[in-house]
């Protein structure tokens, strides 16, 4: 056998053995760029929970703020990132708060944020019933002017 | 079994031009420098993140705590470099892996900040099977002035481990659906809700949704054919190996099946989306394309 071709072997099963090798970590074990893709890969029900950013005018109206005001453009990214804030409790989600306060000094109608989990039946929001069932506020915050 | 043997080697060891590998190369690098320059500001913008947000995955599991920011932005800096080298297939033997480890090493630091990145993965080997191969051996700066080789075995093994890395990956996303939810996942409302609960999602943290997936999601007889079709693409990917003509059937559903993705879920899988994780499937050298005169090949006489 030459040289080369036990590279080609050597390699490629290694290789092989590597991307299989999630087949053996639960599923939602997740690496990268090792992966057992489980996203979007359980049982999911209609009812979603959301936590988000949300800026108040000051009457009083919602005003939704991008996923750059806590995280970047990746609406995943901001969505992960606020999950694991509320998950760690006050003190991650105040700061969390007080990033997307930072952020929202750029649009003047915003005078407070609040880092906020929604509850929303998905499937009911698209016929137009977008009021949550469910409302918690973890962090709350004022807006620097 | 001595003549088994012999037919799995053949396989594996399928004669390939230098030409085919050497524009996968291209191809391939060409997509992951795009992509690191293009999405450099989002690569770079975890060094913002709060320390406690940290979740290293992979090689990035190596730090006790993040780099600093300009490390890391320096990081995003030389992994473009390297993929310059790469696509141009200058100093190849030494260039192409250390492209390769500081694509993996950039890559999987974005993906250590809680959130794991599903777009990039399949990406992310093809390059290290480019890097330690000889991809370079035509259209690049190492090879000009020399005649391309003409089809050898040492290029054909690379181009097909790059499509059973691909194919896996695939079919590791329909077994883990099997694994998690069985087959509930497509005879219950499952991807309905998940289609409804990823727009609300986008639409609640102040993103563009998809307003086909919003009416979709109205009407839920629509999914469970399209979860058997998803399934269908993901389960069945192996038997893309199994001939040229499977092959490119399957790489055509898989594009469609990301093609719908995009449509109800507004996500965006670019590379399979613009075809180069699928151009290891298919004979790349028959394209025409305009090259620089300087990495341009002689063809062998053969």
């Amino acid at each position: 056998m030459t040289l080369e071709r036990a590279w080609s072997y050597a390699a490629g099963l290694a290789l092989i053995g590597a991307v299989l090798l999630p087949l053996t970590w639960h599923p939602r074990d997740d690496s990268f760029p090792l992966s057992t893709y489980a996203m979007f890969s359980g049982r999911q029900s209609a009812e979603a929970t959301i936590p988000h950013a949300i800026g108040y005018t000051a009457g009083g109206e919602r005003v939704l703020l991008p996923p750059e005001a806590v995280a970047n453009d990746e609406v995943v990214q901001a969505f992960e990132t606020l999950r694991q804030a509320v998950s760690q409790g006050k003190e991650s989600t105040d700061r969390l708060c007080a990033r997307a306060a930072g952020w929202a000094e750029r649009r003047d109608e915003v005078v407070s944020v609040a880092i906020v989990s929604d509850t929303f039946d998905a499937v009911r929001y698209f016929d137009g019933d977008k009021d949550p069932v469910r409302t918690v506020v973890h962090s709350e915050c004022e807006v620097a002017r | 079994m001595t003549a088994l043997v012999a037919r799995l080697d053949g396989w594996w060891r399928m004669p390939a031009p230098a030409t085919r590998l050497a524009l996968l190369r291209v191809l391939v690098g060409g997509f992951a420098l795009a992509y690191v320059i293009i999405r450099a500001p989002n690569l770079a913008s975890v060094t913002d993140f709060h320390e406690a947000q940290f979740a290293p995955v992979g090689i990035v599991g190596l730090l006790g705590s993040p780099l600093s920011g300009d490390a890391a932005r320096l990081l995003v800096a030389a992994t473009a470099a390297g993929g310059v080298a790469f696509v141009a297939g200058w100093k190849f033997r030494v260039s192409g892996p250390v492209f390769a480890l500081l694509l993996l090493w950039t890559l999987t630091y974005r993906n250590s900040w809680g959130q794991v990145f599903h777009t990039e993965n399949i990406l992310v080997l093809h390059v290290l099977i480019l890097a330690m191969s000889p991809a370079a051996d035509a259209f690049s700066l190492d090879a000009r002035g020399r005649a391309a080789p003409g089809d050898d075995a040492r290029y054909g093994w690379p181009i097909r481990l790059m499509c059973i890395a691909t194919v896996l990956t695939y079919f590791i996303a329909g077994q883990t659906k099997m694994r998690i939810a069985g087959l509930d996942w497509i005879t219950t409302d499952t991807l309905r809700n998940y289609v409804a609960y990823d727009n609300v999602r986008k639409v609640e943290l102040g993103d563009i949704h998809s307003p086909l997936g919003a009416e979709l999601v109205r009407h839920g007889w629509l999914f469970p054919p399209l979860a058997v079709a998803s399934l269908v693409v993901e389960l069945g990917a192996p038997l893309a190996l199994l001939s040229n003509r499977v092959a490119r059937a399957w790489a055509l559903a898989a594009w469609v099946f990301h093609a719908g993705v995009f449509a109800v879920m507004w996500i965006v899988f670019p590379y399979p989306l613009l075809g180069v994780a699928f151009a290891p499937f298919f004979t790349v050298e028959r394209i025409r394309v305009p090259l620089p005169r300087l990495v341009r090949p002689r063809l062998a006489a053969h």
